[in-house]
């Protein structure tokens, strides 16, 4: 009867010792860890676990990783569709595209009622424009990207 | 709809930049799981081109029933369990010192740390895989049971079982065993 009744639990204490629950299961949890010595052995134990687990540090990104993964990547879908040089050329041309939405926007006349980008390009501008920086490093170190 | 949403269907539409958008956005969270599932950077790497390849050619079939994200780590995990599936050579482990920068402490206190780290980075990298994906996911990538149960395509009752056994087994291998 009581190993069906601390089986209720075990699901209880996984999610409590690997992240936050709700304050109602908390409370439910601590009544029952209280008057149950296994189960509280149990989370002690899986709470030291956790906590060692959680000491180890997020690994390092060697630098220059994200700039060799998209020249990477530029040559992996090479030849589909354009592949990732075309999207780099239109991460090129965004960008411009963005220049001269700002010059634009700092005009003292802006011109009214004028969609000149569509918002789905809008909302990629910020991260072509990391891109064509990154294409334009590797078209500067190799002649050609990989 | 969402960002997500947005860039996909624009992608689909023909816009290659919109993946280009997908995967700065996405590239440090898979990296950072498949470097923790793989246990070392070398393999990280490959792996992390070979989950926006397959991204890149199967997007045009997402049919969007689960969300980009978790589409795209149920892609890193398999690629990760397929790549462990398929090594003929012994795993190969970094050493922390290629993990993180030296904490800031003594040398004899940095030491001891540094065999915690070890310890724990090879117990992890002994669980079994869909365990090891269930633990690092939660753990290490702060998901939800349920976002991880639509990344292992299984229930969320299955996913805590996994970690319930994982747990067991890292206690085992780092301290004392739970008795029953």
């Amino acid at each position: 009867m009581q190993e069906t009744h601390c089986q209720r639990y075990q699901d209880r204490i996984v999610e409590a010792v690997t992240g936050p629950v709700p304050a109602e299961v908390m409370e439910e949890l601590h009544a029952h860890l209280s008057g149950c010595p296994r189960c509280r052995a149990q989370w002690e134990a899986f709470s030291e676990v956790v906590a060692r687990l959680r000491e180890v540090p997020e690994p390092r990104v060697p630098p220059g990783f994200w700039e060799e993964l998209d020249r990477r990547l530029q040559g992996a879908t090479r030849g589909r569709r354009g592949g990732w040089q075309a999207a780099a050329r239109a991460a090129g041309l965004a960008a411009l595209v963005a220049f001269g939405v700002l010059s634009l926007a700092s005009s003292p006349h802006p011109p009214q009622d004028t969609q000149v980008v569509s918002p789905s390009v809008q909302a990629l501008l910020p991260q072509v424009a990391e891109l064509a920086r990154v294409w334009g490093a590797a078209m500067d170190a190799k002649g050609e990207p990989r | 709809m969402d960002e997500d949403e947005r860039l996909v269907r624009a992608f689909r539409g023909g816009e290659e930049s919109a993946f280009a958008a997908l995967v700065i956005k996405y590239r440090e969270p898979v990296y950072r799981f498949v470097r923790r599932m793989t246990g070392n950077h070398e393999d990280a790497s490959d792996l992390t081109q070979e989950v926006f390849v397959r991204a890149y050619r199967s997007l045009r079939q997402f049919q969007g029933r689960c969300r980009f994200k978790t589409w795209l780590l149920r892609i890193a995990t398999n690629a990760c369990l397929d790549h462990r599936a398929r090594r003929r050579e012994p795993l190969t482990l970094e050493a922390v010192e290629e993990l993180a920068a030296p904490p800031e402490h003594g040398p004899e206190v940095v030491a001891e740390l540094r065999e915690r780290w070890q310890e724990v980075w090879e117990a992890v990298q002994a669980l079994p895989g869909r365990q090891r994906a269930a633990v690092v996911l939660r753990l290490y990538g702060g998901y939800t049971y349920g976002e991880i149960a639509e990344i292992l395509d299984c229930s969320e009752g299955t996913v805590k079982a996994s970690v319930f056994a994982a747990l067991r087994k890292l206690r085992a291998r780092l301290g004392a065993p739970v008795k029953d």
